[in-house]
C-alpha cells in the first residue's frame, strides 16, 4: 500500500479510529492491533511475502530469547551468526543472487572458462532491505548486551512489522523503537497535530516535488543523447530533488503517521541539501541507514581509531557497502565509491566534523561563503546521483560523456518555469524550517490560527493541483 | 482526542471546500470567458479526429480552418463546436469527419478511457453535470485525476490572464514520416465491435446544433489507403450512416487516390499527401463544391484521373 494512494487514505483513518477506540484498552491490545494492521498493510502488496516477515520475526525473537539464557560465549556467537545468516541470506537471495551469478558468468567468460547457469526470475519483496536491518540490529544489540531481549512476541512482531516504516524506513534501532511497545500509548494532542503537519508536508514533497521532477528527470535520462549539456545538468538536478522529495517525503509521512499512533521515530533527513560539505551531507541524508552502518560496520571495523590507511579502508568499505545495499548494480557501487572519494579529503584533513550545526543559524540568509559551499556540495551530489539514477554503467558514462562534451553554458532545452518556481518556494519553506525536525514544525509557533489554516489549505490545494499521477516510491525498489 | 478529530475533520473540510470553490469558480469563469477565435477570412471549419487533422493543411485552403484533433471523440468536439460557432459568426459551413472508425465502441475509450486525461483538463469547464457524472461512473479514479489536472490548467490560465483557447482548439498537424511499403496483410484483421451509441449521439447533437444556428453542416470522409477499409469494413458504417444520419449530406473523398508515400500509415496522411490533397480540396471549394446541387457527383467528377 502506498502512502500516496487512495487505499492508504481509507486505511489510515480506519486503523487510527480502531486503534484509539477499540484496541486502546490494554497494551497487548494496542500491540496486537498494530501487528494486524501492519500485516494487512504489507499483505495489500503481496500477502505471500508475509511469511518472510513472519519467519524473520520468529528467528530473531528466538535468537534473542536464547541469547538471554545462553552464558557460553561460543554459543552466543553461534546464535548471532544464525540471525546474521538468515537475515542476510534472505537479502542475498532475493536481492543479489542474480547479480552475483551474472558477474560470475562474466568473470569466467573473461578467463576463457565457459560457465553456464540460469538466472532466476526473483521478485524483490518490498522493504526487505529495511526490516532485515532492523531485526538484525536487535540481535546484535542483544548479543552485545546493549539491549535486554524481549519475551513478548507480539511486541517484537509489532516492532518488526510496524507499518509506517516497514517498507522504506526509517530503519529503527531496537533500542529506540522496541521499548515504545512496552509502554501503553496514550493520545497526545500536540504530537498528533504535528504528526498531521508532517504527513501533509511529506505528501507535498512526494506528489508535488518528487513526482513532477520525475517526469523531467525520466525524460532527460532516457533521451540523454538528444539533449545539450545544460539540459543534462538540469536533469541530474531534477533527479537530486526528486529523490530527496520522494524519500524524505516518505520518511516524513512515516514519522508523522507514527506520531499520531503515539510513537517517535528517528529523524531520517535533516535538510541535507543545505549541507556545506559532504560529511555534513551524510550526517543529514538517510540518517537511520548512515548511523546503522556507522554502528554495526564502521565502528566494529575499527572506525577512525586506527591509522590513516585504516580510516581510508573503513570509509571505502562503508560507502561501497551502503551503495550496494541500495541495489544489485555496479552503478550503486560506483555511487558509493564516489561519495567515499568526496569524503576522504575531509577525513584525512580532519575537517569532517567542521560543520556540525545548522547552516546560518539565527540568520535569514547564508553568507556568500556558505552559499558557495552549499552549491558545491549540491553539485557534487548531483554528479554522484547520475550513477545512482542510471540503468547501468554504460548509461551513466554515456550521460556524463555527453554532458562533458557538450557546451554547458547554453540555455537548457527544457525550461519548466512553473516547476522551477515551485521548487524555489519549496526550498524557501525548507530553509525557514531548517532548525526543526521537519519544515512545517515551525507553524506551531504561529499564533494566528487563521494563518496556520490558510497555509494548510494552500499546501492541500497545491497537492491537489500539482500532484502528478500516483507514482511508486523510489526506495520501494531497495 | 475529540478535539483532534474535530480539528482534523474541519481542516480537511475547509481544504476540500476551498478546492471545491476554486473548481466551480474557475470552471464558471472559463466557461463564460473562454475565447475561441477563428480568422475572419475563414468561413468553414473542419472538425474530427486525426484523419482530418493530418489531411487538411489549412494554410493552403484560405477559406477553411482545421480544428480537428487526434483521437477526439464527438463527445468533446461538440463542446468545441458550441464555443466556436457563437463567437465566430462568419462561419457558415461545418465539415465533420465521419469515417468508419468513428462509430465503433473503441471510440468510447477516447471519451472515458486512456484519452480522458488529455481531454477533460481542456473541456472540463464546458461539460455539464450529466456528462461529468457519466465520466465519473465510467472511470472514477482517472476522472478524479483528470479533474485535478483540470484545476491546475484552470489555475494557470487564470494566473496568466489567458482564457484564449484559440491555439488549443486543434489544427493541422503535419508529419514527415513516409510509409515505404504496403501494410502486411497479416495485420489487417477486420475490427468486429459494437457501435458507440454515445459517440453517435454526440454526432447527432453536433448536427442539430449547426442546424439550429443556421450553419450548413456536412459529414465528410477523408482519403485513406485501401487497407483501412479492410480493418474497418464499410458495411456497418454505411448502415449506421443511412439509418441515423440520412438527413445530412455525406461527402465522400475516399475516392481521391494517393500513394503509399503520401501516408505515414494506412490512414494518416503525411505532409506531402496533405499538401496534394489540400490543394485539390481548395480547388474543389473554389470551383463551387458547396454550391453544387449534387455534391458527391461534383467530387467524383473532379477526382484526379
Amino acid at each position: 500500500m502506498l502512502f500516496n494512494s487512495l487505499d492508504f487514505a481509507v486505511f489510515l483513518p480506519i486503523v487510527f479510529l480502531l486503534y484509539w477506540f477499540l484496541a486502546n484498552k490494554t497494551l497487548k491490545g494496542q500491540n496486537f492491533f498494530i501487528v494486524v494492521a501492519s500485516y494487512v498493510f504489507y499483505g495489500w502488496w503481496d500477502w505471500k511475502f508475509l511469511s518472510l516477515i513472519l519467519f524473520s520475526t520468529l528467528v530473531d525473537y528466538l535468537v534473542g530469547y536464547r541469547l538471554a539464557k545462553e552464558k557460553k560465549q561460543e554459543s552466543r556467537k553461534m546464535l548471532l551468526w544464525v540471525s546474521i545468516l538468515v537475515n542476510l541470506g534472505f537479502l542475498g537471495f532475493f536481492k543479489y543472487y542474480n547479480f552475483f551469478l551474472d558477474n560470475f558468468i562474466d568473470a569466467f567468460t573473461i578467463l576463457g572458462i565457459p560457465f553456464q547457469a540460469n538466472t532466476l526470475n526473483i521478485i524483490l519483496p518490498v522493504g526487505i532491505s529495511f526490516y532485515t536491518f532492523q531485526t538484525l540490529s536487535y540481535s546484535i544489540d542483544v548479543y552485545k548486551r546493549r539491549l535486554e531481549p524481549t519475551y513478548d512476541f507480539i511486541a517484537f512482531a509489532a516492532f518488526v512489522s510496524f507499518f509506517p516504516q516497514l517498507v522504506a524506513g526509517p530503519i529503527e534501532r531496537a533500542t529506540n523503537l522496541l521499548p515504545q511497545f512496552f509502554k501503553k500509548r496514550s493520545f497526545d494532542y500536540v504530537k498528533a497535530v504535528d504528526g498531521m503537519r508532517q504527513i501533509l508536508w511529506g505528501l507535498f514533497k512526494k506528489v508535488v516535488i518528487a513526482d513532477n521532477c520525475a517526469e523531467y528527470a525520466n525524460e532527460i535520462f532516457a533521451n540523454y543523447q538528444e539533449h545539450n549539456g545544460s539540459t543534462l545538468a538540469l536533469g541530474a538536478a531534477f533527479f537530486a530533488i526528486q529523490i530527496y522529495g520522494d524519500f524524505s517525503g516518505y520518511s516524513d509521512m512515516a514519522i508523522g503517521t507514527s506520531r499520531i499512533f503515539g510513537f517517535n521515530l528517528t529523524q531520517n533527513f535533516a535538510f541535507p541539501y543545505f549541507s556545506r560539505d559532504i560529511a555534513e551531507f551524510w550526517r543529514r541524508w538517510h540518517i537511520s541507514l548512515s548511523t546503522w552502518f556507522r554502528d554495526y560496520l564502521y565502528i566494529p571495523l575499527g572506525g577512525s581509531k586506527g591509522g590513516t590507511w585504516m580510516k581510508i579502508r573503513n570509509t571505502f568499505i562503508i560507502f561501497i557497502v551502503s551503495g550496494f545495499w541500495h541495489g544489485a548494480n555496479w552503478t550503486f557501487i560506483i555511487w558509493g565509491a564516489l561519495n567515499a572519494i568526496y569524503f576522504l579529503p575531509l577525513l584525512v584533513t580532519k575537517r569532517n566534523r567542521s560543520n556540525l550545526g545548522v547552516v546560518a543559524e539565527g540568520r535569514l540568509l547564508p553568507s556568500l561563503k556558505e552559499l558557495f559551499q552549499i552549491a558545491l556540495t549540491f553539485s557534487l551530489t548531483c554528479f554522484a546521483w547520475v550513477f545512482f539514477r542510471a540503468e547501468n554503467l554504460h548509461h551513466a558514462f554515456g550521460f556524463l560523456s555527453r554532458f562533458f562534451s557538450d557546451p554547458i553554458f547554453v540555455m537548457p532545452e527544457k525550461r519548466p518555469v512553473q516547476l522551477l518556481i515551485i521548487i524555489a518556494l519549496f526550498f524557501s519553506v525548507e530553509w525557514i524550517g531548517r532548525s526543526n525536525k521537519h519544515a512545517l514544525e515551525s507553524l506551531a509557533k504561529i499564533n494566528s490560527k487563521k494563518m496556520r489554516w490558510f497555509i494548510y489549505v494552500l499546501v492541500f490545494m497545491a497537492i491537489v493541483f500539482y500532484g502528478a499521477r500516483e507514482q511508486k516510491f523510489i526506495y520501494f525498489n531497495f | 482526542m475529540k478535539n483532534f478529530l474535530v480539528q482534523t475533520f474541519l481542516a480537511l473540510l475547509v481544504s476540500l471546500l476551498a478546492t471545491g470553490a476554486f473548481y466551480f469558480l474557475s470552471n464558471y469563469l472559463i466557461e463564460k470567458r473562454a475565447r475561441f477565435a477563428v480568422d475572419k477570412a475563414k468561413s468553414l471549419i473542419i472538425l474530427g479526429h486525426s484523419h482530418p487533422e493530418m489531411a487538411y493543411n489549412d494554410s493552403l485552403i484560405p477559406s477553411a480552418k482545421n480544428v480537428a484533433s487526434a483521437a477526439e471523440a464527438y463527445f468533446y468536439s461538440y463542446h468545441k463546436l458550441k464555443k466556436i460557432l457563437p463567437q465566430n459568426s462568419q462561419i457558415k459551413t461545418v465539415l465533420i469527419e465521419c469515417t468508419n472508425n468513428q462509430f465503433i465502441a473503441s471510440t468510447n475509450d477516447w471519451i472515458w478511457g486512456d484519452k480522458m486525461p488529455f481531454r477533460v483538463p481542456k473541456y472540463n469547464p464546458f461539460l455539464d453535470w450529466e456528462e461529468k457524472s457519466m465520466l465519473f461512473q465510467k472511470n472514477p479514479i482517472p476522472f478524479i485525476n483528470a479533474n485535478r489536472s483540470s484545476m491546475k490548467a484552470n489555475f494557470e490560465r487564470i494566473i496568466a490572464l489567458n482564457l484564449d483557447y484559440t491555439s488549443d482548439m486543434g489544427g493541422y498537424g503535419s508529419n514527415n514520416h513516409v510509409l515505404t511499403d504496403s501494410v502486411s496483410g497479416d495485420l489487417l484483421v477486420p475490427v468486429d465491435e459494437e457501435r458507440s451509441e454515445l459517440n453517435m449521439r454526440y454526432l447527432r447533437k453536433m448536427i442539430d446544433y449547426c442546424k439550429k444556428r443556421g450553419v450548413e453542416v456536412y459529414l465528410v470522409r477523408s482519403p485513406t489507403l485501401g487497407e483501412y477499409y479492410k480493418i474497418y469494413p464499410n458495411q456497418d458504417f454505411q448502415d449506421a450512416l443511412n439509418t441515423y444520419f440520412n438527413d445530412v449530406p455525406f461527402l465522400d473523398f475516399s475516392g481521391y487516390k494517393l500513394h503509399y508515400s503520401d501516408f505515414i500509415d494506412y490512414e494518416h496522411m503525411n505532409r506531402k499527401g496533405a499538401r496534394r490533397y489540400s490543394l485539390w480540396f481548395n480547388n474543389l471549394l473554389a470551383s463551387g463544391l458547396l454550391q453544387a446541387s449534387n455534391k458527391q457527383a461534383f467530387i467524383n467528377k473532379n477526382l484526379p484521373s
